[in-house]
């Protein structure tokens, strides 16, 4: 459906313009117009219009990870929420920040440097991705334990809903049950139900220490015997990563590798490092390359494979899932998590891997794929617990269905 | 006036010996811990599955009757008061660990289990469920997900939301929904916008839990100070200082006085303005060196004396004096009124001055026993309940309070709900766009409106009107 000339002369009227070559496209679709309100004020006006003129609107952050969600089922208008920007309030005594969607994590991260705290998020593209766009995927990167996942670090927010109205959720204290918990309702929901103007956010003290470990074996199933052995530390490492040997060649490694991050006091990193060597016995234990995170973080973004895929098993299954995709592209399996993800160039392979995952009960994301595969398929997989409840939820919030339509589980 | 017909039918659903009508047998049901707001039930059922639940919900429904879910109805804001004439389902019968996965430290209980038993259950493998709140040896994990209940631990591990996985959860309709799962899930986080619901969205049945595994070593401290400022300080420099303890809190002379002259005295300095209750766990390395900080934190701050507790025993003493504060107010007075709010951690010493100021200037005593660490706050007023011109006193004085935990950026309730008891001050918090924005998302579940009504948002009449005083109390002997 092409959207009315009328409607978007009312768009261009406050401030709306045509897409050029650097804007983004969504699954090789460009938007009829762009806007960029420098304000909460003006993105409410421009997202009240585009009820009123029924326009479909994508909000949009630094665009690191477009690639994410089914093709929209209509793209309108793309909300840049790039210009609203800033940290509006830092109080170091009670580890809590206050910063605008726009902003971006390595601004927020550089701001809190000084003080000596950090926002516990590494997601692909860390230094660019907004926090608007961060929390709205929910997409925590390589930390996957609790305390440090969006959904964790978010206190409350202010949004805009789909018909124009600003509204408020949580508050600034790092403990509150007042009402209902519309944070966690908003994190993951990739731009369907609302647009974040200001998060409310919880931050933690950077750690005395941070200690890496690398641990090699010739099967996955040494690394899965020696994750137990780690898991069963009197503290857990902060992060804990399984790379395929195709994937490890990228940094000089041959073999399955296990990598491990601590993160605390001085001792308890020693300890750690001291029990690797001795546990993880026969596997060898090693120092990984200093830019090993880094890469990993951003694993998700390298598009030179057309096939990004994300297995989500069991926690306990995460490495044998790993295991059974361990051939025709680069792994990396997150063990305390269960997410795998695996992108391959030879996009035929999706149907053994799904085949695969079923194996180990997994459900399979395709995160990145050509416009043409995803085309009459839901990219999110196995339809989750409770689609019907979170059908009527997106449509009682967005009765018109012009926020991201069509881009989320289920096509919502 | 529920029908006989009906009664009949649910007598049918969960057994003649799960349904109780008779005055003095739903009497203990007309409220929770908040003793002040009280309906009588019409029915009480106990069912002892999901199914019976399901069935009981979906008969309901279809008669118009209202109904509410219970746990050990340890509450403090009213959130499981039924609504006049209606049915209350009290979970306790369902009361089982159903499944435990030590690979990957789940559990998957009924919701009427007690939240300590999960812990003793899963003890023999090294494992324990971190939320826990005070009244943990007899409230339950149903109670704890309809509060999102949190403690003294959850200053580091998080509330109860930071726990739970998965849910089945009766709906208002009646039909049976799974939320959440082992596994990582896509779509919207209907787990995270369920916990903390206060029964209004469903009935959670059974729930996939995370276990912990326990610390290797536990160092519990007692620091005493001459002045609350003193301590609150101290409180900011620990956490700024980027130590985490696993809990941090306070109680003040007047709280001191009252435990250390009952049956539990826990060994508080009697000259003390106020004590830190410091508990530090984890790996054992480097503990020394933390529990070395921290002393250098408190004697910088002015702190008078610091002890560690030498074992187990004293341990256990120093958290019982504790975990007892409000049961041993109940010397002090007939009446106990406790106050739940939210300030801003670095705020603590200014607001608990004007806490100090608010109770003189209507003549009542404060004492102060809180989760500093979270700036959580409960101070809790003593008095007479017969007295009426008193208690005027001291619901102003509390309404007072809350409008000052607002006015710093904090927030009405830090653990213990809206309920009923609040309902009135979410428009200090909230306007009419954000509570209907909450409105919308509470109708998609409960459209009808017939599970526990009245509870959390103000109606349309009283939404933006002026804040009403709630009259409320809390048993003597109520954990918080």
């Amino acid at each position: 459906m092409t959207p009315d000339d009328g409607a978007l002369r009312l768009l261009e009227e406050v401030g709306a313009r045509p897409p050029s070559a650097d804007d983004p496209k969504v699954d090789g679709l460009s938007p009829a117009l762009v806007l960029e309100p420098p304000d909460a004020t003006a993105c409410a006006r421009a997202i009240a219009l585009c009820h009123q003129e029924d326009l479909a609107l994508l909000p949009v952050g630094a665009g690191t990870r477009l690639s994410l969600g089914n093709p929209p089922n209509r793209f309108d208008v793309c909300l840049s929420m790039r210009a609203i920007a800033g940290v509006d309030e830092h109080l170091p005594g009670d580890l809590t920040l206050v910063a605008r969607a726009g902003t971006s994590l390595g601004y927020i991260q550089e701001h809190l440097r000084g003080a000596g705290q950090f926002l516990p998020l590494d997601p692909p593209g860390a230094s660019r991705a907004t926090i608007g766009g961060i929390l709205a995927l929910g997409e925590p990167g390589f930390r996957r334990r609790p305390g440090a996942r969006p959904r964790d670090v978010l206190l409350g927010f202010e949004a805009i809903l789909p018909d124009g109205t600003p509204v408020r959720s949580g508050g600034r204290v790092v403990k509150n049950v007042a009402g209902y918990e519309l944070n966690k309702l908003f994190v993951g929901s990739a731009g369907t139900l609302l647009v974040m103007t200001r998060a409310f956010l919880r931050l933690r003290a950077i750690p005395e220490d941070t200690t890496d470990v690398l641990i090699c074996g010739h099967h996955a199933s040494d690394l899965a015997q020696a994750w137990g052995e780690m898991n069963r530390l009197p503290f857990a490492p902060e992060v804990a990563a399984v790379l395929n040997p195709e994937h490890g060649r990228r940094y000089g490694i041959e073999s399955w590798s296990l990598v491990l991050r601590f993160e605390g006091l001085r001792e308890e990193t020693q300890a750690a490092v001291e029990m690797a060597r001795t546990r993880c016995a026969p596997a060898r234990c090693d120092n990984p390359p200093s830019e090993i995170w880094d890469l990993l973080r951003d694993f998700p973004l390298d598009d030179e494979s057309p096939l990004l895929l994300r297995g989500q098993a069991a926690p306990n299954r995460a490495i044998e899932l790993a295991e059974a995709w361990q051939d025709g592209g680069e792994l990396v399996a997150y063990p305390d998590s269960g997410l795998v993800y695996s992108r391959t160039a030879e996009v035929e392979a999706l149907a053994d891997r799904r085949d695969k995952a079923r194996l180990v009960g997994a459900n399979v994301v395709i995160e990145r794929a050509p416009p043409k595969l995803k085309q009459g398929i839901d990219v999110f997989g196995e339809p989750p617990e409770g689609l019907d409840m979170m059908r009527r939820i997106k449509e009682k919030l967005d009765s018109k269905g012009i926020l991201s339509p069509g881009r989320f589980v289920g096509h919502l | 006036m529920i029908s006989n017909a009906f009664l009949e039918r649910l007598r049918e659903l969960v057994g003649p010996g799960a349904c109780f009508t008779e005055p003095h047998h739903v009497l203990v049901y007309e409220c929770d811990g908040s003793t002040a707001f009280k309906a009588s039930p019409e029915a009480v059922v106990l069912p002892a599955s999901t199914e019976e639940v399901a069935a009981v919900v979906r008969a309901c429904a279809s008669e118009g009757v209202p109904f509410v879910a219970r746990g050990a109805g340890t509450g403090l804001s009213g959130g499981a008061t039924p609504s006049e004439g209606g049915v209350v389902i009290a979970l306790t019968r369902m009361h089982r660990l159903l499944k435990l996965d030590i690979a990957n430290r789940m559990a998957l209980c009924q919701a009427g289990i007690v939240n300590l038993e999960i812990s003793r259950s899963v003890a023999e493998h090294g494992l324990y469920f971190a939320p826990d709140p005070s009244s943990q040896s007899s409230c339950t994990l149903g109670g704890n997900i309809a509060e999102n209940s949190g403690g003294p631990h959850c200053f580091k591990y998080g509330a109860t939301t930071a726990h739970v996985l998965g849910l089945t959860v009766v709906i208002p309709n009646g039909d049976i929904v799974m939320l959440g799962g082992p596994r990582d899930c896509v779509g919207y986080d209907l787990v995270g916008c369920f916990l903390g619901s206060e029964g209004t969205l469903g009935i959670a049945t059974e729930a996939l839990i995370r276990l912990m595994p326990k610390p290797d070593c536990v160092k519990t401290m007692l620091a005493s100070f001459r002045s609350m400022v003193e301590a609150c300080e101290t409180v900011s420099d620990i956490v700024a200082r980027g130590i985490v303890p696993a809990a941090l809190e306070m109680l003040d002379r007047p709280t001191i006085e009252v435990v250390e002259a009952g049956v539990v005295a826990a060994g508080y300095p009697k000259d003390a303005e106020a004590v830190l209750l410091i508990e530090l766990d984890g790996a054992r390395f480097g503990m020394e060196r933390m529990e070395k900080d921290i002393y250098d934190i408190c004697f910088e701050r002015g702190a008078a004396s610091v002890r560690v507790a030498q074992d187990e025993e004293e341990r256990a003493r120093l958290w019982l004096g504790r975990k007892s504060a409000f049961g041993a107010m109940g010397r002090v007075s007939t009446d106990l009124y406790v106050q739940d709010g939210v300030v801003p951690r670095s705020r603590l010493p200014e607001v608990l001055e004007k806490v100090a100021e608010i109770a003189a200037k209507h003549r009542i005593r404060v004492a102060n026993v809180f989760h500093a660490g979270d700036g959580n706050l409960h101070p809790s007023i003593p008095y007479d309940g017969r007295d009426e011109e008193e208690r005027a006193r001291v619901l102003a004085a509390g309404s007072e309070i809350l409008e000052l935990c607002v006015a710093v950026g904090g927030s009405i309730s830090g653990e213990h709900g809206i309920g009923t008891e609040k309902v009135s001050y979410m428009s200090l918090l909230f306007n009419d766009a954000d509570l209907d924005f909450m409105k919308a998302i509470k109708d998609v579940w409960n459209p009808v409106g017939l599970l526990n009504p009245s509870k959390i948002l103000p109606t349309s009449a009283s939404c933006g009107e002026a804040v009403h005083l709630p009259s409320v109390t809390a048993v003597p002997g109520a954990w918080i």
